[in-house]
């Protein structure tokens, strides 16, 4: 993400931008639009977690599968078989047949869009803050919610409930561990998706804001002398934990306090691809303008085992 | 998902829409309405709205605002059917795509629609009034498909316009005009 700009910085970048947008050539309205969607773009890649979890791929036409029902985009992944494990046997005797035969899972997409919104353009003369952020804020907020909300859901969906085991994997990935956070019941923690027959270890906790300050409380003898000092001096500034990669949203509406979600590596858990990435429409009609973001996606679980969830009561 | 046509059953506007500005609505079916991948609601089907702001199926003699789906509730920007119940099946995946939300164009918009889903034994002259029923209705058709209706008695959804008429794709189809008409 660009650094921070003065308040005159951002009179010249909207100085620019509105020249753009106020001109008549369709090649510049076009830099408009462009400049926008870059500065978009890269907000959604920091601030909304499902990317981090599952970061996007792009799709073309020529990677999308086709079906006989319908002409609505799809893509069909294969699944890598979970072979029956070997077996000693006496002599005198032959292996058990098996037919080979292997999953596939489905992506199907959907669009996502904002609101469209609408300004007359002389009243964007008297902006100082930076337009590039008024417009792609109004965008990314809400979009990133609904992408992270979707990722979420299905997580819930994929997990069960707590307590319960998983059909897949046969072992429970949804627990609820009494005590609160500390270095054991953190640890234990860890252990819950090793657990099924996959042997996935956590690669990305996802937690909230309120959440991450448990873990300052970790004593001197459980964190170690520097980095306890650190912490206490400074808070906490570490991305990786245990050896896990820390993602800490504010969103506390999706991911409740003291709930901490573990996801494998993201080839271990599913495909994300985008048809279409972030896009801002901007179209000026006399003197109003209006604009709307819009995406196109589809993502989907392929494999439950990558998942766990850890409430801390 | 079954292996229906993808012309087979639609839900076309031949006059007024698509543009940018229409009353279209979108809202995810109920789970009283209990969509699954063998309970299709075709589109072109008459839904309201119920108290949770979900399609519920027909209209009966309610004064509700009728809305038209435009999509079948297994299509893939509806739903993904494809993965099973991760709480039951072993080897299942789990969609985060699509949200299962429903375009559907509402009864008081300017336009002229052509739905497959209508009942093909009725009469259907031009300005014959529309409706259809709920679920569990006493006319014996199926919920939310169109047939011919009473004014006054039952929720009119819309009056005929040029009868039934072929979809674009070979297939017949009832065209009229949305209106809703409360009981």
């Amino acid at each position: 993400m660009s650094g921070v700009m003065t308040q005159e910085e951002s009179r010249l970048a909207n100085a620019a931008l509105w020249e753009k947008l106020n001109s008549r050539d369709p090649i510049l309205e076009k830099q408009a639009e462009d400049t926008v969607n870059s500065f978009t773009r890269t907000r959604m890649r920091e601030d909304g977690f499902m990317r981090k979890i599952m970061p996007p791929t792009p799709i073309t036409n020529d990677e999308l599968d086709r079906s006989a029902s319908t002409d609505k985009p799809m893509k069909i992944v294969d699944r890598e078989p979970d072979s029956p494990a070997s077996i000693s046997i006496p002599f005198a005797t032959l292996p058990s047949n098996l037919y080979i035969k292997g999953d596939r899972y489905v992506v199907t997409f959907q669009r996502i869009t904002t609101p469209r919104f609408t300004k007359d353009v002389d009243e964007l003369r008297t902006w100082y803050m930076d337009i590039r952020q008024v417009l792609s804020d109004n965008s990314i907020k809400d979009m990133l919610a609904e992408e992270d909300g979707k990722l979420l859901r299905g997580v819930n969906t994929a997990l069960v409930g707590a307590g319960i085991p998983v059909p897949n994997s046969g072992t429970v990935q949804y627990e609820q561990i009494p005590g609160g956070i500390t270095r054991d019941s953190w640890a234990d923690g860890l252990k819950v998706m090793p657990n099924t027959p996959s042997n996935l270890e956590v690669h990305m906790h996802l937690m909230n804001n309120i959440t991450v300050k448990d873990l300052m409380k970790f004593t001197h003898n459980e964190m170690g002398g520097t980095l306890s000092e650190d912490i206490a001096k400074n808070g906490w500034s570490l991305q990786e934990f245990m050896g896990v990669k820390l993602v800490v949203t504010v969103k506390k509406g999706l991911v409740a306090t003291n709930s901490v979600y573990g996801f494998a590596d993201p080839k271990f858990i599913g495909k994300f691809y985008t048809l279409e990435d972030a896009t801002m429409y901007i179209r000026r009609e006399a003197y109003m303008i209006e604009f709307f973001s819009y995406e196109s996606i589809g993502a989907t679980i392929g494999w439950t085992s990558g998942l766990s969830r850890i409430d801390y009561i | 998902m079954s292996a229906t046509l993808m012309t087979a059953q639609t839900l076309n506007a031949i006059k007024g829409w698509p543009q940018p500005s229409a009353v279209d609505f979108v809202a995810p079916f109920d789970a009283t309405v209990g969509v699954t991948p063998t309970n299709v609601v075709p589109p072109g089907t008459v839904v309201h709205l119920n108290n949770s702001g979900n399609y519920v199926l027909g209209v009966g003699n309610l004064a509700v605002m009728p809305l038209f789906t435009f999509q079948g509730s297994n299509d893939p920007d509806v739903v993904n059917a494809y993965g099973g119940d991760p709480s039951a099946d072993v080897g299942s995946s789990v969609p985060i795509t699509p949200s299962g939300a429903v375009m559907a164009l509402v009864a008081i918009g300017a336009y002229e629609l052509v739905s497959t889903n209508y009942y093909t034994g009725g009469t259907y002259n031009p300005n014959t009034p529309l409706t259809a029923d709920v679920s569990g209705g006493s006319s014996g058709h199926p919920a939310g498909q169109l047939y011919a209706g009473t004014i006054g008695t039952n929720m009119i959804v819309g009056l005929v316009s040029r009868g039934v008429t072929d979809n674009g794709y070979g297939h017949n189809a009832l065209a009229f005009w949305p209106c809703p008409v409360f009981p």
